[in-house]
């Protein structure tokens, strides 16, 4: 206890301001729970695109981390150190508000393969806690490291994880708790499905989006249509059709093609002798005015002819997937000119729901206006 | 719009108006089916089998934790470039059969060898021991397969801290190569026929330094296919006279089932490229794209899993991937510009003809450069 | 004979190693022992498929050395599991043989081996686990074990022995034999050895009491009668005897019943083995009053003194053995001298059945033309004989209903309980002797029904074939 007292002093376990202007009005994140239960595994595979094999050697986290994202909506994770009780601190009072003032979804992890009953006994208090102060936030609880377990085993966990906490908040008088289920791991989609679902709950009118997506599909034909955030491969919307991992897999798989293609042949900035070879004679047109589109354009046709593949920047952060129907691809012009009008409609959409004190604008760079990480 | 697409093409035709005589000289040896003896040898353990399945039959690297050992020798036949066999001899390593494969199959494993594949474990803990066996194979290999080419591949560098990964490799690669010219010299001494022949000759051996995490297994891999591919130079120069007729940046052959870049030409602009492990990034990248499709598309991973991909980067580049011959798939960066994209893809089709002898011995020669590179305006 | 046996795993480290063997040196040189003796085989060209590639594991496979010695029965086992070093633990336990003899029963040996250890091994890591028991010595090393199995499989025939607390590995060489075919109520059977020598209480029960009505004379029915045991159970015990080739089928014994030559009668002619002295043996009527003692035909071999076990002396109670009585009794009032039948005579006798001559016919023929047959030879005996030597064959009789059959194929007619119990035989498929048995009627009797059939004349046909 002394230790981690001392630990604490050094590290200062300061809350970050919250009303530094460049936090101020975006949603965030909030991740907690036990220790190991794989906290910051999962920000660093979702947020940093750390191999699933290398979170091994990640040590344990001992202040709380922020990290704020270079993603769309700007929302932050806070990386809680699981060793910090918050409510039950005699010698450190946090500042509640500061911490949970502003989040829209906490994140509650659960390791799966340890014995989670203390997690569940804890994420309660905590849920009891926000519930009174806080109703407003999201409780998505991870049902963690689920890998290597069978899938019969994943569902017996998943109820019984419910049951426990259900029967312990309806016995508090608490009934309809905004909680949340998910079973994750690293290893696979699954946490990227799991974000998806969570991050969706933050976005202003997302039904707008969804119909604006969902009409593109009926218009061009499309199978499935996702709105990704390239950086973390979270989808923010998709049409109405059923999910489907499969689809979700082979799209967000294309995306980190197209980032690793990108990375590797657009990142050196081009010589002048060459922009202006290629302006000369017989093209005499500027290098801009030669391209059709400045942002990035993709698609691909799978070796069975069906269900090729497209993919179309929308702004720095979002890229438009889609899978479309046998034949398709012979009809790309057309569907390059709706998937256009879509995408201008998905600017614009970004430009209203947009926090009205944070500037940002979409700028197309010299070297390349998207899809490069910075 | 299609105004500049005769003056593109003109180019190119005349350069290649030379290569045609040698082209055609090159085609008739390409004729003949080349088989290459591939030995796999090393300790049990080291990874043989692993970065087999890797290459040839589209494993993931983690994939490869469920293999169980080999016993005996493997054979496996990979068609290679349509013209180019390998024959594949993955040989356990268990101490059994590496006593075996010295004595009782000496003559059967190391006769008609092509190329030898050393694998050597880095975590191994009895270097001394390792070594002496790859001295024992080598020169069974330089009595038997005296041309041989031998690779040898330190692998598992994965498990070795980065910051030191170039001085271990170094080290022991130095190791290597004088154990290798004290097998030969051995060899040497106790053949007499082998008089004549400088006692010194320097054994045929490249050293790699190989992960099956990392692209630095499809590094040693290409190197190893493009000595053995025939004919690299006609390729390549038909390959260059495709670039520039073209106005690519780059351009990468990529054989069909292992995605190893067989051949590959850059423009002076492309060698400005930081990316010197490009070539093998690219083949990992597209391998591990191949597998997502394998899953999507509920096809056997190492069939075939796109036919056409195109990527246009704003005014970055272009690019786009088709499939080429029936053995191979190309790939073209190029400077933005959509009439200039649309009319090197109605090139790179119209050179197929051209290429066609790397599909198998029958080749329809007489294409020439400047029939291939015809103009798609109409 | 086991000539070898051993037990190789396959390491991941060193490859595929005789872990243990028996008797030592029989498959690789034991370092540092004093005896050489050369190992039986080359192991290095064989060792492949001693732990094979994956395609022959888990299951039974044998390979003859190249000098066409010696094969290496073995299953291979490989157990895959991600606790194994290389996710799999593959060993075979494998015996030697002579090339040349019946591997059938040897294979039900290995089969259980590899079954019963790799039980073992997923259940205790019994053999993964065997060098760090060793060491404790705990239990007995694998090596004694397989010399205990060889020696006791080699001298015995069986073994059982306790591997650890558990386990004991149970084995029987079972000889192999060809399924028998069926019993019928009115076959024969007779004993090939004596079952009295080998009956011990601890036989199945049905079996002891069937067992002791086997004469050589009683038919399977009657034999089921007198053992009080169902005719099923009788026929199921029957059919293990005959399995184990123990006892012979033959059809009753009928003076009325036709016999004819078959190809076989040429080796008697021609003598071939001796045969007509054994012939002569067995059937020549002793000039002592007491009927023939079994010991007395020790000479026949084999199939030859088939009978033997049989008691003749219950010959005249048998319902149709009649005038088998009445041979004996011409043998007792009979003179001593001329006991032995010349072989002349014998040939004749054999050669002289034929299709539509019963056995009383013949034996008129022969009484006419001055030989007096029973009082040299007893008939039943001939006939066995010539059954057995393949020399003669029972040519059956059949009864055929023309209407009866008509009926059958359009499907009219199906047999009717109640009505006349002949007709079901009247489909040309069901010899006398089954009538005769299941009907409990002498052939004369059987006629006599059949004549006053309620049939159209000409209907009913009797066959001989």
């Amino acid at each position: 206890m002394e230790n981690r007292q001392r630990l604490q002093k050094k590290d200062g376990v300061k809350v970050p301001d919250p009303t530094t202007p460049q936090t101020k009005g975006r949603p965030r994140l909030l991740l907690m729970g036990q220790r190991r239960s794989g906290k910051s595994s999962i920000s660093s595979v979702v947020f940093h695109k750390l191999p699933p094999s290398e979170t091994l050697f990640l040590e344990s986290t001992a202040r709380i981390q922020k990290d704020s994202l270079n993603s769309f909506m700007e929302f932050q994770v806070w990386d809680f150190p699981g060793q910090i009780d918050i409510f039950d601190n005699p010698n450190f009072t946090f500042d509640m508000d500061a911490i949970f003032g502003e989040i829209g979804a906490l994140i509650w992890v659960i390791d799966a393969q340890d014995d989670y009953l203390e997690a569940v006994a804890r994420l309660n208090a905590t849920i009891l806690h926000l519930h009174r102060s806080y109703p407003h936030i999201n409780i998505e609880v991870f049902i963690h490291k689920v890998d290597g377990l069978s899938d019969d085993y994943r569902l017996d966990i998943q109820r019984d994880v419910t049951i426990r906490i259900q029967d312990e908040l309806s016995d508090q008088g608490v009934e309809n708790a905004p909680v949340n289920f998910h079973l994750t791991s690293i290893y696979n989609h699954s946490i990227f499905e799991a974000f998806s679902k969570v991050i969706q709950k933050l976005i202003p009118r997302l039904g707008q989006l969804e119909a604006m997506l969902t009409n593109l599909c009926r218009t061009c034909r499309f199978e499935k249509a996702y709105l990704f955030d390239v950086n973390t491969k979270i989808y923010i919307a998709t049409d109405n059709t059923p999910e489907d991992m499969a689809s979700y897999e082979i799209c967000s798989d294309y995306v980190d093609v197209i980032i690793d293609f990108t990375e590797v042949y657009g990142s050196w900035p081009r010589s002048d002798q060459w922009r202006d070879r290629l302006e000369a004679e017989p093209w005499t047109q500027q290098l801009d005015d030669q391209v059709a589109c400045e942002w990035a354009e993709s698609g691909m046709v799978l070796a069975d002819a069906r269900r090729p593949i497209m993919l179309r920047e929308v702004d720095r952060f979002l890229a438009l997937v889609a899978i479309m129907k046998e034949g398709s691809y012979d009809k790309m012009p057309q569907i390059n000119m709706n998937v256009d009008v879509v995408v201008k409609g998905l600017i614009e959409f970004f430009e209203i729901t947009k926090p009205k004190d944070v500037v940002g604008t979409v700028q197309g760079g010299l070297v390349s206006p998207g899809l490069v990480q910075g | 719009m299609s105004y500049f697409d005769t003056t593109t093409a003109a180019a190119p035709a005349a350069g290649a108006g030379g290569d045609s005589v040698a082209a055609s000289a090159a085609h008739a040896q390409l004729k003949k089916v080349k088989k290459q003896k591939v030995l796999l040898m090393g300790k049990s353990g080291s990874g043989k089998s692993s970065m087999r399945s890797i290459i040839f039959s589209n494993y993931l690297a983690r994939d490869t934790r469920r293999l169980g050992a080999t016993i005996d020798i493997d054979l496996s036949h990979v068609k290679f470039l349509g013209n180019l066999t390998l024959n594949l001899w993955d040989c356990g390593g268990q101490e059994a059969f590496m006593e075996n494969y010295l004595s009782q199959q000496r003559a059967h494993v190391f006769s008609n060898v092509g190329v030898l594949i050393y694998v050597f474990d880095i975590e191994s803990r009895d270097v001394e021991r390792d070594l002496a066996t790859y001295v024992n194979i080598v020169s069974a290999l330089v009595q038997y397969s005296r041309e041989a080419k031998i690779f040898v591949l330190i692998h598992k560098m994965d498990l070795i801290q980065p910051m030191t990964r170039e001085d271990v490799f170094e080290h022991r690669a130095v190791l290597v190569r004088r154990k290798t010219s004290e097998a030969v010299a051995i060899v040497h001494k106790q053949t007499p026929s082998a008089a004549s022949t400088p006692p010194d000759t320097p054994p045929n051996l490249q050293l790699f330094a190989t992960s099956i995490w990392d692209q630095s297994l499809y590094k040693a891999w290409a190197s190893i296919i493009h000595d053995l591919v025939p004919n690299l130079s006609v390729i390549e120069t038909q390959l260059a006279s495709l670039g520039l007729a073209i106005d690519a940046d780059e351009i990468l052959l990529f054989e069909r089932t292992s995605f190893l870049v067989v051949s590959k030409w850059t423009s002076r602009e492309g060698e400005r490229n930081p990316y010197g492990d490009r070539f093998e990034r690219m083949s990992n990248i597209l391998k591990s794209w191949k597998h997502t499709c394998s899953k999507y598309t509920g096809t056997p991973r190492n069939a075939e899993q796109f036919s056409d991909f195109e990527y246009k980067m704003g005014t970055t580049f272009s690019m786009f991937a088709t499939k080429f011959t029936t053995n191979t798939y190309i790939l073209v960066c190029m400077p933005p510009g959509e009439a200039r994209f649309n009319s090197a893809k109605l090139n790179v089709a119209a050179a197929r003809p051209w290429f066609k002898f790397l599909d198998g011995p029958a080749v329809p020669t007489q294409t020439g450069v400047a029939a291939a590179v015809g103009t798609p305006d109409g | 004979m086991i000539q070898g046996i051993f037990y190789a795993r396959f390491f991941p480290e060193e490859g595929t190693k005789i872990v243990a063997q028996s008797p030592p040196g029989c498959i690789v040189p034991v370092p540092g022992a004093t005896t050489t003796k050369p190992p039986l085989l080359d192991y290095s060209v064989l060792q492949e498929y001693i732990i094979p590639k994956e395609a022959f594991r888990n299951r039974y496979i044998t390979v003859t050395d190249p000098e066409g010695k010696y094969s290496v029965l073995g299953f291979p086992v490989s157990i895959p599991s991600p606790r194994y070093s290389r996710n799999e633990f593959i060993f075979n336990f494998g015996l030697v043989v002579e090339n040349d003899v019946d591997q059938v029963p040897y294979e039900r040996v290995v089969r259980r081996l590899a079954v019963t250890f790799a039980e073992m091994e997923k259940q205790s890591a019994y053999l993964s686990q065997d060098a760090v028991a060793a060491e404790s010595q705990a239990r007995r090393p694998i090596e004694s074990l397989l010399e205990i199995i060889k020696e006791d499989l080699n001298n015995y025939g069986e073994c059982m022995i306790p591997v650890d607390d558990a386990n004991t590995i149970n084995m029987k060489l079972f000889p192999h034999h060809p399924t028998p075919p069926e019993v019928r109520g009115w076959h024969v059977p007779v004993a090939k050895m004596k079952f009295a020598d080998v009956v011990d209480p601890t036989w199945d029960l049905t079996l002891q009491r069937v067992i002791a009505h086997i004469d050589g004379v009683s038919d399977v029915r009657r034999i089921a009668f007198l053992a009080d045991v169902s005719l099923e159970l009788a026929q199921l015990a029957l059919r293990h005897l005959l399995y184990y080739d123990t006892i012979l089928l033959l059809d009753t014994f009928f003076f009325g019943a036709c016999y004819a030559p078959r190809p076989g009668i040429h080796d008697f002619v021609a003598n071939v083995g001796g045969m007509i002295d054994e012939c002569a043996n067995y059937v020549c009527v002793s000039p002592s009053p007491s009927p023939s003692p079994s010991s007395g035909q020790a000479g026949g071999s084999g199939r030859g003194g088939a009978g033997r076990g049989g008691d003749d002396d219950h010959d005249d109670d048998h319902h149709h053995g009649n005038y088998d009585g009445g041979a004996e009794d011409a043998n007792r009032n009979g003179t001593v001298h001329g006991h032995r039948v010349s072989n002349y005579m014998l040939i004749k006798l054999m050669t002289t059945f034929c299709v539509g001559k019963t056995v009383m016919e013949w034996l008129k023929g022969h009484m006419d033309s001055g030989f007096d047959v029973l009082r040299f030879v007893d008939v039943r005996r001939l006939v066995q004989f010539g059954v057995i030597k393949g020399c003669l064959y029972r040519v059956h009789k059949y009864v055929v209903s023309k209407q009866y059959l008509a009926a059958l194929a359009t499907g009219q007619a199906r047999p009717v309980a109640g009505g006349d119990p002949l007709q079901k035989y009247t489909d040309g498929c069901h010899t006398f002797d089954q009538i005769i048995t299941e009907q409990n009627l002498t052939d004369a009797e059987i006629m006599d029904k059949l004549k006053s059939f309620p049939a159209p004349a000409g209907d009913l046909t009797v066959l001989y074939r």
